[in-house]
């Protein structure tokens, strides 16, 4: 044995090198207690849901437990009503979504359309405009008594009535589709993407043209991941609220969010929580029970990724002629999604009252209820509100599902994978039912603590949400951190909490950038939520709008809804701008 | 029966733009086992898509048969379904969602000129027969191992009786000792039925397998084109000959003689590079199994002593490390031949026909 080699007993006497070991880490319970206390939180809500199903009377009241909620639910016609109008509304959604984003999907991943940057950002310009004003903007245009369009039809070209109506099922689910579509483009463009390309060059090669490949091959492979987006769209449908309150309000047509709010808001008498529990239960296990079909069709399309070649790209299919078509498509799109429904809000705003467009119609426009609205002080408050939440929610978001997903890819605790399920639960459970859970929370302890009406019961309800957003991209930016990196620090003796901040969010920044702009951008959209939790002293802006609205200000709403973009556009686009290249940057 | 032209791939996906395929030209006579060889990135998957008609060449022009596929100087490309090629993908690239008989049906059924049925049925029939899969029909094929789907992609590229057979890399994915057994189906079903086959591979012993003809590619160009022993003999230059297989390289000058001075000693070799001038530097490559070693001298040219350094089994070959006249050279051995010790004095002899000389 030459000299400075060492021996066996040379290590017995070293320092140990992992002094951590046996020694209980403080950081890593507080970690995994943040995670938990998340978890408990979304299934004590939802808990709620089903206990007030089963009370009657007011909260913080006793009450007998008891099944006559879902007696009285089940046995009054008129909510089947509401529910086959659910249905009707969901599915005229996804015939919207689906196709159009899958034809998107295809343009941009498969052909050799021009400018296909420019058009991803068309695409994905729908954010800039909250759903609910979309919605008021096809009033505006299409109904049958104050569109704009329909107006001109009437006064001006002299048809007897009006031909269109916007405030139908159709007419909803078109709206909604139209706003999904880029949900839908995003998803099939993946799933394309995942495909391996020698699978559809294998067809050409072989004498197959391009329509039938594009039938016979393409179409069925991805047609488990358009399966899933359908139904993953169809959740989202049947829990929607902005189009079915904007627009089926106006003609007393009631899909389940809306009845569920005049439920807990109605018109006279007193809030029926026993009802609105009864009907969010039911609601429940429905979403729950779709998602078996969901994560039936997801694993399905993710067996067909077999094994790929070597990463070249494939030969765009060129459009030749096909292309003008392409963009026709895609204009049109941009046309429906923000052009018209921004030009119709824009007329109804600087008009006194709604007119055809004419020329006399053009002589009264006037700015006269923008230097009104502006010394609104509500509209200020709103506004100062809705900026606190787009700080806060996505803060507290990181916070707590940084904690879920390293507990879910780090720890080796046991019952972490029903953390990610728990964390996942609000994407299909409807919103609305949270918000309601925290209304109804806060009555019950109103006498202990004053939350009721607060803005916090506002974060705590969008951070509970939309923690799932966080810990799905999380999770897969966690596992992409090699485990030795941080087993690196740990034999060098770091506490988890010090791994976190010193190895793991450096390695994971831009997902975390990414969560933090995309649900700040959630925050600023959200009405549903926003709209069962609203009070005096907690309104923000899409609230603000909301009650103008409702209370037949339509001009003054479409003044707010039209301040609303012009103002946080820039703040917005600029977001969207960053956590794209963050999402570029992560995938890369 | 395949002719190409100065063809070139120009990409241009940010960055500088990149020749894949550099002003190739070849010429692939009928029936003819055609290898390309080389390095991932030397643009010979680019060539094989060209002939497929999967990648859009921006110069040059493309015959299979007495048809122009391809000519950018005169505007023709046409589209790969009509080019009537059958291509065995990398990946397999079969169908997930469809039967094995489907897979190959497949194209029968949709192609221009499609067959009846019953005729169908019997081609299919026949191509499960050539690949040995007979009575696999119905099986679906994510059901089949590695070794099924590749034999699956060669029955349906067969299927359509191509004149041109288009391989890429068909053997990567299968484990070694599968390899070596399609491989030589592979061989025995080309000449059996008398397809001309366009092979691309990285692997050089493959390629000295199958192929009648191999060219070497390295960055879009062609280095050399010939008859597999041909090129393996003599190499173009040092780089084929290191692409080919593993060399020792002397360098040297040529003296008047016409004899190479080197590190070794004086070398006498067969053809000199053409700018093998006396006094030109000159390298000498010679195999590691084409170096003899013995313990007595056999009195023959390029013979010289030698010490053994050290010595590595490897199953059905030894191999040694040598040291001639302080050069090191590696040697390898059959082990049918006597075992040498480490330390031991022996003699090493390069003959003649064996030795490459390049320019430097």
């Amino acid at each position: 044995m030459t000299a400075g080699n060492t021996t066996l007993q040379d290590l017995d006497t070293a320092p140990r090198l992992l002094p951590r070991l046996g020694r209980v880490d403080w950081s890593q319970t507080l970690i995994v207690g943040v995670a938990v206390a998340a978890a408990a939180t979304i299934v004590i809500l939802l808990g709620l849901i089903v206990w007030m199903s089963l009370r009657t009377g007011v909260p913080a009241q006793p009450s007998p437990y008891t099944l006559e909620n879902y007696h009285t639910l089940l046995s009054d016609p008129y909510n089947y009503e509401v529910l086959g109008t659910t249905l009707a509304f969901a599915l005229v959604t996804i015939a919207v979504a689906v196709p159009s984003g899958a034809v998107f999907a295809w343009l941009l991943e498969r052909t050799d359309l021009p400018g296909k940057t420019a058009a991803a950002t068309l695409l994905s310009m729908g954010i800039l405009i909250p759903t609910f004003l979309k919605a008021m903007g096809w009033v505006f245009l299409l109904h049958p008594r104050i569109g704009a369009l329909n107006l001109f039809l009437v006064r001006v070209v002299g048809l007897e009535s009006s031909p269109f109506n916007i405030a139908t099922v159709v007419g909803m689910g078109f709206v909604q589709g139209i706003t999904l579509a880029p949900v839908a483009y995003v998803m099939v463009a993946a799933a394309l993407r995942r495909m391996n390309p020698a699978l559809v060059e294998a067809a050409a090669v072989h004498g197959v043209g391009i329509v039938r490949s594009l039938l016979r091959v393409e179409l069925p492979l991805v047609w488990p991941a358009i399966l899933s987006v359908m139904i993953w769209l169809f959740t989202i449908a049947i829990a929607a609220f902005d189009v079915p309150a904007v627009i089926g309000m106006t003609n007393n047509i009631f899909t389940f969010s809306t009845a569920l709010y005049f439920m807990v808001n109605p018109a006279e008498g007193l809030p029926q929580y026993g009802l609105s529990g009864a009907f969010g239960t039911i609601m429940i296990g429905l979403s729950l029970f779709l998602m078996i079909p969901y994560f039936a069709a997801l694993r399905h399309s993710h067996r067909y990724q077999i094994i790929s070649g070597k990463g070249y790209q494939t030969r765009p299919i060129e459009l030749g002629r096909w292309r003008l078509l392409g963009w026709g498509a895609l204009l049109l799109y941009v046309l429906l999604a923000v052009v018209l429904p921004l030009v119709s809000m824009l007329w109804a705003s600087l008009l006194p009252y709604m007119q055809a467009p004419s020329w006399r119609a053009l002589a009264s426009l006037s700015l006269e209820r923008y230097t009104s609205v502006f010394v609104d002080d509500a509209l200020i408050t709103s506004g100062l509100n809705t900026l606190f939440l787009m700080f806060a929610v996505p803060t507290a978001i990181l916070f707590f599902s940084a904690a879920i997903s390293w507990v879910v890819t780090r720890s080796r605790l046991r019952g972490r994978m029903v953390l990610d399920a728990i964390a996942f639960l609000p994407h299909p459970v409807p919103n609305l039912l949270f918000a309601l859970a925290i209304a109804y929370l806060a009555l019950v302890v109103s006498h202990v603590v004053p939350l009721y009406g607060s803005i916090h019961l506002l974060v705590l309800a969008y951070t509970l949400v939309w923690i799932g957003f966080g810990t799905r991209t999380l999770n897969s930016n966690m596992l992409q951190v090699h485990r030795e990196l941080e087993e690196a620090a740990q034999v060098g003796g770091a506490s988890a909490l010090r791994i976190v901040r010193k190895i793991i969010v450096p390695l994971i920044r831009p997902g975390l950038v990414y969560v933090w702009i995309w649900t700040s951008l959630l925050a600023y959209r959200e009405l549903t939520m926003a709209v069962l939790l609203s009070s005096p002293e907690n309104q923000v802006i899409s609230t603000f709008i909301w009650g103008e609205w409702t209370g037949g200000g339509l001009g003054d709403a479409a003044t707010a809804g039209i301040l609303m973009v012009v103002i946080m556009s820039p703040l917005v686009a600029g977001f969207w701008t960053v956590a794209r290249r963050q999402l570029d940057v992560a995938e890369s | 029966m395949i002719e190409i032209r100065g063809l070139s791939k120009i990409f241009r996906t940010g960055g500088d733009p990149v020749h894949a395929v550099d002003n190739v030209s070849l010429s692939i006579g009928e029936r003819e086992f055609f290898v390309l060889l080389g390095l991932s990135g030397s643009g010979k998957t680019t060539l094989l898509r060209s002939i497929a008609g999967l990648e859009k060449p921006e110069s040059g022009e493309i015959r299979l048969g007495d048809r122009v596929v391809n000519s950018a100087e005169r505007g023709i490309f046409i589209p790969p379904s009509d080019r009537g090629v059958g291509m065995v993908f990398q990946s397999y690239a079969v169908w997930p969602h469809m039967t094995v008989f489907d897979n190959i049906a497949f194209p029968l059924l949709n192609r221009r000129g499609r067959l009846p049925r019953a005729q169908v049925r019997e081609r299919v029939r026949h191509a499960l027969e050539l690949v040995q899969l007979s009575g696999l029909e119905d099986r679906p094929a994510p059901m089949l191992s590695g070794g099924q789907q590749q034999r699956v992609a060669l029955a349906r590229a067969l299927a359509v009786e191509p004149q041109v057979l288009l391989m890429d890399e068909p053997l990567s994915n299968l484990d070694a000792r599968l390899r070596e057994e399609v491989r030589d189906e592979i061989k025995a079903l080309s000449q059996k039925l008398g397809v001309t086959v366009f092979y691309v591979t990285h692997d050089q012993v493959e390629a000295m397998a199958l192929a009648d003809t191999v060219a070497v590619m390295s960055h879009g160009k062609i280095l050399q084109t010939g008859p597999a022993q041909a090129v393996y003999d003599r190499p173009v230059d040092r780089s084929v000959g290191e692409f080919l297989g593993s060399m020792n390289e002397l360098e040297g000058r040529v003296d008047a003689d016409g004899r190479v001075v080197t590190g070794v000693g004086s070398l006498a070799c067969g053809l000199l590079p053409q700018e093998g001038d006396p006094g030109g530097e000159a390298l000498v490559g010679v195999r590691p199994n084409d170096v003899y070693v013995s313990v007595a001298a056999t009195g023959r040219e390029n013979e010289f002593p030698a010490r053994v350094e050290s010595r590595v089994f490897l199953g059905d070959i030894v191999a040694y490390q040598l040291s001639v006249n302080g050069t090191a050279i590696s040697c390898k051995t059959t082990v049918s031949e006597p075992a040498f010790d480490p330390g031991a004095n022996v003699h090493v002899r390069f003959p003649r026909d064996k030795l490459k000389v390049f320019a430097r």
